[in-house]
């Protein structure tokens, strides 16, 4: 099962996403801070990050672009309230597999997150 | 590259309708200087791209016969230089996310801001630009084109290699001048190689390396009983240059006393080993190099005229960096062959904008900073593809390992204290680095092992601008 990584400012969507994702049997760790989460990922292995785009200082974006280069086989998946081809076209081009809009239901989560992890 | 006429920039649109096809030509044409050739079909414009071969492609996704995205894969299959835009009246994120994930460069939902679209169009332009000249560069390093060592097709370049190879032919003796970096032992390497003595190994005497004593045995030798400590007799290396080429390095630092003993034997073609009597013939070749100025040297008493002129018979001055910028691209991509080669990473490419920054830096150090930047670079970036901040990483260490060693002559010149600082910052960089590099980037244990309290290793560390992360494996 897979160390999964999320990172989002509303400490509530993080519960709920652990909760999900946790009973699919993967090992979680929930941020509410960019900084937390970045430094978590200099130390410890990821294979998914799934990033808000909005955050508290830092865009999920530049997150991710700092995640991909400390491990760049890591896989990613981008979810915003707030989508726009814009921040759709730089999350893909920063190494994104996927770009979600929020809200995202229970079934079609576990799939994104099961097909990102098996490519 | 080809210099020649440019050809016009080639945009190909396609939509079904009319009416915006018009308008996005007249927007375009103008805004971009471009050639744009219209379709109103998917095959259409399939088949206008075999054989037109545009650079952009712009294309509405809802078509009859051919959609949008489906038009995007074959011309992706056809030639993945060219740059895919797509535009569409119903957009939706999911379908975007699905253009962008298939290869599209851009997306834009209509109607649309006239100058975002020339502005997409403009980049996408240049990727394709970037993509065609990479792929160019690649093709032409497969070709053996470089035996004698330089890379580069700008005129600068061309004209220094005309001569080595007109000089490579005579006996004349050579002065090789150039800044540093600029590949004065490599120039040496060519006009030996191309010459009738190429058979026979090259000698090199790096001259500021050795001291004066020593550079006077070590080039014309010695017999036994010639100083306390000759026990035997010992062969310079004029005798075992003799029948082919000697490169005397940095020529500009070899104290005067030997340089009366050099011109004897440009002169007579003869030495003498300390503490003999009879002097031997030879028959060497002479290269010489210097980054410095003889001129200035000679009007200073450093270096004996006679000498300068004999060794100048034949000058080469070689160019800088700068003054053969057009050839960055293809030194850039023989560096990076050479080093995936040596580190069996042979996937990493240069992104267009990684290629863009090395274009645009300025290069003191000339070719040698530049191999070295690509070369750390090589060591340091963890994907596919070089980025400009894996670049600006390496360049980063720039200041701090310098390749002239700490006693470099030209460095303890001008004002003392500033003097002294340079080579206290030289120094502790350099002392730094190496811990460091030591230590995997692990501070303390770095501190530790330099016997340095942690937190005066830090303040050291910030001071020169070293970031421990650059050494992490």
């Amino acid at each position: 099962m897979a160390e999964i990584l999320i990172l989002d400012d509303v400490f509530d969507a993080v519960v709920l996403l652990k909760k999900i994702l946790s009973r699919q049997g993967h090992t979680v760790h929930t941020f509410t801070e960019e900084e937390d989460a970045i430094k978590y990922g200099y130390k410890h292995h990821i294979d998914l990050a799934i990033l808000d785009i909005k955050l508290k200082k830092m865009s999920g974006i530049d997150v991710l672009a700092e995640l991909k280069r400390l491990q760049p086989e890591m896989k990613a998946i981008i979810l915003t309230g707030y989508p726009t081809v814009e921040t759709a076209r730089d999350a893909l081009s920063f190494g994104a597999n996927e770009y979600c809009v929020k809200p995202i239901d229970k079934k079609e989560l576990e799939a994104k997150v099961e097909k990102v992890l098996q490519l | 590259m080809t210099k020649g006429k440019q050809l016009k920039k080639r945009v190909l649109i396609v939509d079904d309708e009319e009416d915006i096809l018009i308008l996005l030509k007249k927007v375009i044409s103008r805004s971009c200087n471009c050639e744009v050739v219209l379709a109103t079909s998917g095959l259409q414009a399939l088949e206008i791209a075999e054989s037109w071969q545009p650079d952009v492609l712009l294309a509405d996704i809802k078509m009859p016969d051919l959609d949008g995205l489906e038009l995007l894969k074959r011309i992706t299959s056809l030639d993945s230089t060219i740059t895919t835009i797509i535009m569409t009246g119903y957009g939706t994120i999911e379908m975007a996310v699905q253009a962008l994930k298939d290869g599209a460069y851009d997306f834009h939902q209509k109607p649309f801001d006239n100058d975002k679209i020339t502005g997409s169009i403009r980049r996408a332009l240049e990727r394709t630009h970037l993509l065609r000249e990479n792929r160019q560069l690649q093709q032409q390093l497969g070709k053996p084109l470089f035996k004698t060592g330089f890379v580069g097709q700008s005129k600068p370049i061309i004209h220094t290699l005309e001569l080595l190879s007109r000089l490579a032919t005579s006996y004349a003796t050579v002065l090789i001048r150039g800044e540093s970096g600029t590949g004065k032992e490599v120039a040496a390497r060519a006009i030996h190689s191309m010459s009738k003595r190429a058979d026979r190994k090259m000698i090199t005497v790096n001259c500021p390396a050795l001291p004066e004593h020593i550079l006077e045995s070590e080039l014309f030798g010695f017999v036994k009983g010639a100083f306390t400590g000759a026990e035997t007799d010992k062969d310079g290396l004029f005798l075992e240059a003799d029948g082919s080429t000697i490169l005397l390095d940095e020529i500009a630092d070899i104290p005067v006393s030997v340089q009366t003993k050099l011109l004897r034997v440009l002169q007579e073609k003869e030495i003498q080993p300390l503490g003999q009597t009879k002097t031997i013939k030879v028959d060497v070749r002479v290269l010489a190099s210097t980054n410095q100025n003889l001129e200035e040297k000679m009007a200073r008493g450093e270096f004996r005229e006679d000498l300068f002129y004999r060794l100048n018979v034949m000058p080469v001055i070689l160019p800088t960096l700068a003054e053969i910028n057009e050839d960055i691209p293809l030194l850039a991509h023989h560096f990076l062959k050479e080093f995936t080669l040596e580190y069996e990473r042979e996937e990493l490419e240069f992104t267009p904008e990684a290629m863009q920054f090395l274009t645009q830096k300025s290069w003191k150090g000339n070719v040698r900073q530049l191999r070295n930047t690509i070369h750390r670079a090589t060591l340091l970036c963890r994907d596919q593809f070089i980025t400009p901040e894996d670049l600006m990483a390496s360049t980063r260490f720039d200041h701090h390992s310098q390749t002239e060693p700490v006693t470099d002559c030209a460095f303890l010149r001008g004002d003392y204290k500033e003097a002294k600082e340079k080579t206290v910052q030289r120094f502790t960089t350099a002392y730094l680095t190496q811990a460091l590099k030591k230590s995997g980037g692990n501070v303390s244990s770095a501190a530790r092992q330099s016997g340095i309290d942690r937190q005066a290793f830090q303040r050291l560390m910030r001071r020169y601008q070293i970031i421990s992360e650059d050494f992490r494996k």
